[in-house]
């Protein structure tokens, strides 16, 4: 293993070069060809590099890079969803695609990794805003206004939770001694108003990982997304949203008993509000949006227990970081693979294997976390069990849902997958399971012989569920983002436009009135008849003799 | 003879004489023109960064002409009037050559660039006024310099334009006139000294300090564009292109803001404002601007106009940093001068160059105006992301300060503000950059002019781009000696809160 | 040199030269402009001269003749008088310089012995220390200025000259009448001996009350100023500058030293009565001036609104003497200089356009930029905007009514300074304005519109000049007597 941490530098400086050298017309053809592989010095140093710190003297405000096990894990994660992301795009849309695509594209892996390797606050809000603004520009450049309206929602709620997380640093930053994470975490722990901030970092990051009532941009932005962008939007919204937890709020040092059981409630109400949203969602990917809030809710379980017995975290850490990246890794894998059995029958069997390990990685992690939660707490352990068991059943169901809508619609001739060559699709596909597995071995020792019998016994049961409910099928489709909210959205919005809109009209019309009365025409012109009669000779001999007078008598009177 | 006493007066001159001399030459003399606006610029530069390395090593520069028998006019380089007189001086380089490429082939531009000179110079020595009268002749010169600039066109809403501007301008300048002088009645003297020279008068006199301090701040509010007093600054966006970017970024509206933070630190002394009760009202005012400027901004469909509503409202951070009496707001509040300066003139830059390339005055417009334009919309994109605070850009450093600032100082409403504010900022701008990079181009441009390979023409394409890059290294390089940030700290603990 | 220099007899020489110079040009018609240039330039001369023997031997006094004060006329000269000398010879250059070729040759001849005799006459007035001989400079100087303000021979201009005489011939009257009085009830006509002899009978009442009304009519104050915007605008320009930065002046001159030496102790109603009167004027000139629609009428009623300025010393004179007239009498010489250039600035207009109405002022900074340069920087004094003479006067003014707690001054003369820039910016707005050009404008040569600039730079540096006027202001003993301010 090196120790350099200088080598840090380079993974952010090399997609930014690349950035440039694609705008500028001189280097683009070279640049473009170079473009896919930009994740590459990311992914090896992820790999080598020994841990370290960074420092960067003329940076905001006195910043380094932090590089240790939770920067790289999550650093190999982003880097490998970048390359997959990268190679997908160069097979998918042929060799010269948008100019614009390309420099979006690479300044939004510039953010992913400077997210994991930020080491104090302002660079992660820069790393998290560069990452958000960029990815709307790619997702934003799809044709169709469905997209497009889903897209700016995620916008807005990007947006604003980056303004609420500024407003919570800033609580933060009067009691911090500096803007690294370390002081802010203390600064967590000083601060008495700990529901006030616990609120707003709920707010801030669960809008990015679908936290209930924040997730109704999840689903559509999922479905209407390019095939190649979806692992880029895995990476997102992991990255956002997990390391803005782990590196943010004091784990295991913190005991909130109060909160931590409201939160426990919360991620049951979580699940709940999965599993209906799943059994109704047809689409196969809005399934994977649901299972996404699956993981949010069994992660606000563990930070529940956490926040009940804060001595967990010490053995915890390291499974939990590993399980998250394990889980994300094959979400993405599912975003690429679910459903690529139609185009390659030939690969029929290596899929339907491929998937089964999909399926089994995505619920082992979060139950090789249970041995931690045994004899300590019940409910969250009930909680990860369920939580596993929905994902398999919800997977299953699609999975066996695709199945007989491909006999149906083979029957009726079938339609191509738009892109010839989804070979890379299936590489890629296979790849990132492996990845994943690989990330799951050390969770995996912890397995009992006991819990994974349990495991297998559950596979079968939610197997079997899924065989039974394969045809039950919603009457009306749900659109692709609840009605319901979109309505709420727009009156919202024409509603403050229609104010402020009237405040507009108003002053201007104040401004006209009073210019129209107090204008100095209008005055004056009173004064011009008096003018007249004072040019008269008598009228002025008056006055003289007046004035001589009052002069005398004044002389006289105070004698 | 010693330089160090006449340094000050060299720079208010450097722009003054080129500036006479402009006047004198007839129109087609162009190229002298140019030369002798650049050699000022670049003169006037060299002095000032020889300055701010003198003042840094803690030497003292001051320049003082007797005016009246006991009243002088004072010209001193402090690190307050520096970091204005520095901001100033390098936008004022960046605009001559934007107004040169703007202007080209356009009538009387000797008058324009005698009165563009005239204008910087009465902002340099607003900046280096040591003490309030020599502020006060300096405040209404510019006044004086702006307005043949508003009406230039000569078109009759140019004259109107002027006309408001005028009434608000004079007007201010009569209540800093008798502010001024009641202060001096009072006090006997009007030089600005560190922590304010008000402490010693006895307490019977407060009612009328009281009185004293609402009238200089209304008469600044005028410049600062605060709420009631903001009307002429949207239609004052008349002028040209390089006017706007200069006076409504820089020059006039940092003139009154400026002001404000001379009057609240040098002559009331931030402790005893605030014992007096008055520092209060001001941050509410500043606060209430904040949100009606960029309220206002939501709906103006004429681009220069909704830049002129975020001025209104981005301006007021200075005066709500300023009001909320805390060391770090304060960092915030000074920063911002220059942050805003950086990246509203890039604004108006881009504006003026939709404007002159495109013939887009017009929002709505702007569709797909980043496919044709990518650099000056790149430019404008990272302007408008300094403006909502996006952090990369130097507008989050000065809103990190000022919302930490106003916790510290214990008013949490502030934060509210902040928040709010930025929300308006979002919805303002970002159906902006929507609209230019993701809509379809229209067919035809209103009056479209080529320039050959390049998007528009040098002149015009540079200074954005400068401007830009300075915003982001403000914003990415804070952490450098000479950065802004680490000359308002310096400015902080030197000049306002001196142990 | 320095000797001679030092006790020649300038104050005499003040007097003679004009005279001497005018009846020179009326003998010899040719050389009309070059012996008036001549004399105006020696008359500048010889008040530098006078100025340095003040400051070196203080207040010039010399009995004429020889004869003493009871019987003889004296000459005296102090700070005020020398300050007022230099406002004659300052405005008397720039005019005459304008002059040289404003008049055709007929109207030439006509136009320089009438203006020398109006300037000895005024030298004359200032240097005089006994009432009846300001009666008798006064006269002069009201007969000269009616015999200018009929120069051009248009209808308007004969009528407004004949007003003008009326006004002139009634004013002086009852200053006459004032002055008998006086002399009967003190037996000498010599201020300084009225100053002892005199107490308050009646007839001294009555003479205060006469020579107040007929002076404040001179002066154009608020109710009697019917006379002056006809008489100021009908006239040639050069005459209207003359009449309204000096004539109007030395009426209010004799009323000050009359007031500063001899009334001010016995007055308590009556400074009063003239500071309302003058607060009135400001704003009722200002207002008069905003509605007027052709440039030189405007002019002529910011005359009005300025004199309303100066009459504000009467009520600050009694407390602090000094520091009260010494603002007057910066704002008097700001104010001469300023308006001398306005008018001149018009002249060019009409000679240029061969109109002056404001509204069609169009394009005029873009063909006469000088001209248009001059008014603005005149007008910037006018206003009171600081890096002028008007600012300082201002200021001083502004100081002293706050010291003596007068905030109705205060807020009348904020109110004037608002309203001066209304319409001073009203003429300005339209010299920017691009209509397009019909008539074909008939050049205006270089001298007339350097000489205006020239006045309007002077009235701009004049504020930077303060500390050494307030010292030659200082002088004499005028200020000894009632220093009790400083």
């Amino acid at each position: 293993m090196i120790d350099a941490p200088f080598l840090l530098s380079i993974i952010i400086i090399m997609p930014l070069l690349l950035a440039v050298g694609v705008v500028v017309s001189v280097t683009q053809r070279v640049a473009i060809k170079i473009a896919p592989w930009a994740a590459l010095p990311a992914l090896l140093a992820g790999l080598l590099l020994d841990d370290g710190k960074l420092q960067l003297p003329g940076m905001l405000i006195n910043s380094y890079l932090l590089f240790d096990h939770t920067g790289r894990l999550f650093l190999l994660m982003s880097a490998i969803l970048w390359l997959a992301t990268g190679l997908l795009h160069q097979a998918h849309s042929g060799a010269l695609y948008a100019q614009q695509k390309i420099v979006f594209k690479l300044l939004a892996m510039t953010g992913c990794f400077f997210m994991s390797l930020a080491g104090d606050v302002l660079m992660f809000m820069t790393a998290t805003t560069l990452t958000g603004y960029s990815l709307y520009g790619l997702l934003a450049q799809e044709k169709n206004t469905t997209t497009r309206e889903a897209v700016n929602v995620m916008l807005v709620v990007l947006v604003v939770s980056d303004i609420v997380l500024f407003e919570l640093l800033q609580l933060l930053g009067m009691h911090a001694v500096s803007v690294d994470f370390i002081a802010m975490r203390q600064a967590f722990v000083i601060t008495e108003q700990m529901n006030v901030q616990f609120g707003l970092l709920l707010f801030g990051l669960g809008a990015k990982i679908g936290l209930l009532g924040l997730h109704f941009w999840l689903i559509p932005v999922f479905i209407t997304s390019h095939l190649a962008l979806r692992p880029a939007l895995i990476s997102f919204v992991f990255s956002a949203g997990f390391i803005g937890w782990l590196r943010l709020f004091p784990l295991g040092e913190v005991h909130y008993p109060a909160i931590g059981e409201l939160l426990q409630w919360g991620a049951w109400l979580m699940l709940g509000y999965a599993l209906l949203l799943g059994v109704r969602q047809i689409h196969r990917r809005g399934v994977l949006a649901v299972l996404l809030m699956i993981v949010t809710a069994l992660w606000l379980s563990i930070v529940a227990a956490i926040l009940i017995q804060p001595e967990l975290w010490l053995s915890l850490n390291r499974n939990l970081v590993s399980a998250v990246t394990q889980m994300g890794l094959v979400l993405s894998a599912l975003m690429i693979g679910q459903g690529l059995h139609k185009h390659k029958p030939a690969w029929k069997h290596r899929y339907a294997l491929t998937l089964w390990l999909a399926i089994f990685l995505l619920t082992v992690a979060p139950i090789s976390l249970v041995s931690h939660f045994v004899s300590v707490n019940s409910l969250t352990v009930a909680s990860l069990w369920i939580g596993a068991g929905l994902m398999m059943f919800i997977l299953w169901r699609t999975h066996f849902m695709l199945l007989a809508a491909a006999e149906a619609s083979s029957k009726s001739g079938g339609h191509k997958m738009r892109h010839t060559d989804s070979s890379v699709t299936h590489y890629l596909f296979s790849g990132l399971v492996l990845v994943g597995l690989m990330t799951a071995v050390p969770n995996l020792k912890m397995l009992s012989m006991f819990t994974v019998f349990s495991l297998f016994l559950l596979l079968g049961s939610m197997l079997v569920l899924a065989w039974l409910t394969r045809f039950y099928k919603p009457t009306e489709p749900s659109q692709l983002m609840s009605g319901f909210i979109m309505q709420q959205f727009k009156q919202g919005r024409s509603m403050i436009m229609e104010m402020t809109q009237y405040l507009d009209i108003y002053s201007n019309r104040l401004q006209k009135s009073i210019k129209k009365r107090f204008s100095p025409i209008f005055v004056l012109s009173h004064f011009s008849r008096y003018e007249r009669s004072l040019n008269r000779w008598s009228v002025a001999l008056i006055i003289m003799v007046l004035i001589g007078l009052l002069v005398s008598v004044q002389g006289l009177l105070n004698q | 003879m010693n330089w160090h006493t006449w340094i000050p007066l060299f720079v208010v001159v450097s722009s003054l004489l080129p500036g006479l001399i402009i006047f004198g030459l007839p129109e087609e003399r162009v190229g002298l023109r140019t030369i002798l606006n650049l050699t000022g610029a670049v003169i006037k530069l060299l002095l000032v960064s020889w300055m701010i390395w003198g003042v840094y090593q803690g030497d003292h520069f001051e320049t003082r002409v007797a005016l009246l028998p006991d009243l002088d006019l004072v010209l001193r380089a402090g690190p307050l009037a520096l970091f204005f007189v520095a901001l100033s001086t390098i936008l004022w380089l960046v605009t001559t050559i934007y107004a040169i490429g703007y202007l080209e082939g356009s009538p009387n531009r000797s008058r324009f660039f005698g009165f563009f000179s005239l204008c910087v110079t009465a902002t340099v020595g607003v900046a280096l006024a040591g003490n309030l009268i020599t502020f006060l002749l300096f405040y209404e010169l510019l006044t004086l310099a702006t307005y043949p600039l508003i009406v230039h066109r000569g078109t009759d809403t140019a004259r109107r334009a002027g006309q408001t501007y005028l009434r608000y301008t004079i007007f201010g300048g009569a209540l800093i006139l008798l502010g001024t002088v009641w202060l001096y009645q009072l006090t006997g003297t009007l030089e600005f000294t560190p922590r304010g020279f008000l402490t010693h008068i006895d307490p019977q006199h407060y009612p009328a300090l009281k009185i004293i301090f609402v009238l200089l701040i209304a008469g600044l509010g005028v410049k600062a564009a605060l709420f009631p007093l903001h009307g002429w600054l949207p239609q004052a966006m008349v002028a040209p292109a390089p006017v706007s970017a200069l006076l409504h970024a820089v020059a006039v509206v940092k003139a009154g803001a400026f002001g404000i933070v001379r009057v609240v630190y040098d002559v009331f002394g931030v402790e005893f404002s605030a014992d007096l009760g008055v520092t209060t009202p001001l941050a509410w005012i500043a606060a209430f601007t904040i949100i009606y400027g960029s309220l206002r901004a939501l709906f103006q469909d004429d681009l220069k106009r909704r830049l002129a509503f975020s001025t209104v409202s981005q301006v007021s951070y200075i005066a709500l940093g300023v009001a909320i009496a805390g060391p770090i707001a304060t960092i915030g509040g000074v920063v911002h001068l220059v942050h805003q300066g950086l990246m509203k003139i890039t604004l108006f830059f881009c504006a003026g160059n939709l404007a002159e390339t495109l013939g887009i005055h017009k929002v709505s417009e702007m569709n797909g105006v980043g496919r044709r334009m990518p650099w000056t919309m790149a430019a404008f994109t990272v302007g408008a992301l300094g403006m909502i605070g996006a952090p990369p850009v130097a507008g989050f450093i000065s809103k990190w300060y000022l919302g930490v600032g106003a916790l510290e100082a214990g008013q949490d409403w502030v934060l509210l503000v902040l928040m709010g504010s930025s929300l308006l900022n979002c919805a303002y701008f970002l159906p902006i950059l929507y609209s230019a990079w993701f809509k379809p181009t229209p067919k035809s441009w209103p009056e479209e002019h080529h320039f050959g390979r390049q998007e528009t023409a040098w002149a015009l394409l540079l200074p954005p781009l400068i401007t830009a890059l300075m915003a982001l290294a403000a914003g990415l390089m804070t952490g450098l000696p000479f950065s802004p940030l680490e000359w308002a700290k310096i400015i902080a603990e030197r000049e306002f809160y001196q142990p | 040199m320095g000797g001679l220099l030092s006790d020649a007899h300038w104050g005499v020489l003040l007097i003679l030269l004009p005279l001497f110079g005018g009846l020179c040009s009326f003998l010899w018609p040719g050389a009309v402009k070059f012996i008036g240039l001549a004399t105006v330039s020696a008359v500048a001369l010889s008040v530098v001269g006078l100025g340095d023997q003040l400051l070196t031997t203080g207040v010039y006094h010399h009995a004429v003749g020889g004869w003493g004060a009871p019987l003889g006329i004296d000459l005296y000269a102090d700070g005020l008088s020398l300050f007022m000398l230099m406002v004659n010879a300052l405005v008397g250059l720039g005019v005459s310089i304008y002059a040289l070729d404003y008049f055709d040759q007929g109207e030439a001849r006509r136009f320089w012995p009438l203006w020398l005799l109006l300037l000895g006459g005024l030298n004359a007035l200032f240097l005089s220390a006994d009432i009846f001989n300001l009666y008798v400079t006064l006269e002069i100087v009201g007969l000269a200025g009616v015999g200018l303000a009929s120069l051009s021979r248009s209808g308007a201009a004969l009528d407004g000259a004949m007003r003008y005489l009326m006004a002139t011939l009634l004013g002086s009257l009852c200053y006459l009448l004032g002055v008998a009085l006086l002399y009967h009830s003190a037996g000498t006509v010599d201020i300084p001996l009225l100053a002892e002899r005199l107490e308050s009978t009646p007839p001294v009442w009555a003479a205060l009350g006469l020579i107040c009304a007929g002076l404040a009519l001179k002066t154009a104050l608020f109710p009697l100023h019917f006379w002056l915007p006809k008489a100021h605008a009908s006239a040639s320009a050069p005459v209207s500058a003359l009449l309204s930065a000096l004539v109007v002046k030395a009426s209010f001159y004799i009323l000050l030293r009359l007031w500063l030496e001899i009334f001010s102790v016995r007055t308590e109603g009556v400074d009063d009565l003239l500071g309302a009167l003058g607060m009135a004027a400001i704003i009722w000139g200002s207002l008069q001036a905003l509605q007027q629609t052709r440039l030189k009428l405007m002019i002529a009623y910011s005359t009005v609104s300025q004199m309303g300025y100066l009459f504000l010393v009467f009520p600050l004179a009694a407390a602090g003497a000094f520091s009260a007239w010494s603002a007057v009498a910066y704002l008097i010489l700001s104010h001469a200089l300023a308006k001398s250039s306005m008018f001149l600035v018009a002249g060019n207009l009409m000679h240029f356009g061969g109109h002056d109405r404001i509204a069609d002022l169009d394009r005029a900074v873009q063909r006469l930029p000088i001209t248009v340069g001059a008014f603005a920087l005149a007008g910037v004094s006018i206003m009171g905007l600081p890096p002028s003479g008007g600012f300082i006067g201002k200021w001083l003014l502004l100081n002293e009514a706050l010291n003596q707690g007068r905030w109705d001054l205060v807020i009348v003369m904020m109110i004037g300074g608002v309203l001066a820039a209304a319409y001073i910016f009203k003429v300005l707005g339209f010299a920017f304005t691009q209509a397009p050009v019909t008539h074909e404008p008939k050049g205006v040569p270089a001298i007339m519109e350097w000489s205006a600039l020239l006045l309007a730079v002077a009235a701009i540096v004049l504020g930077f000049l303060a500390s050494p006027l307030m010292l030659i202001l200082g002088i004499g003993e005028t200020v000894q007597l009632m220093g009790a301010g400083q």
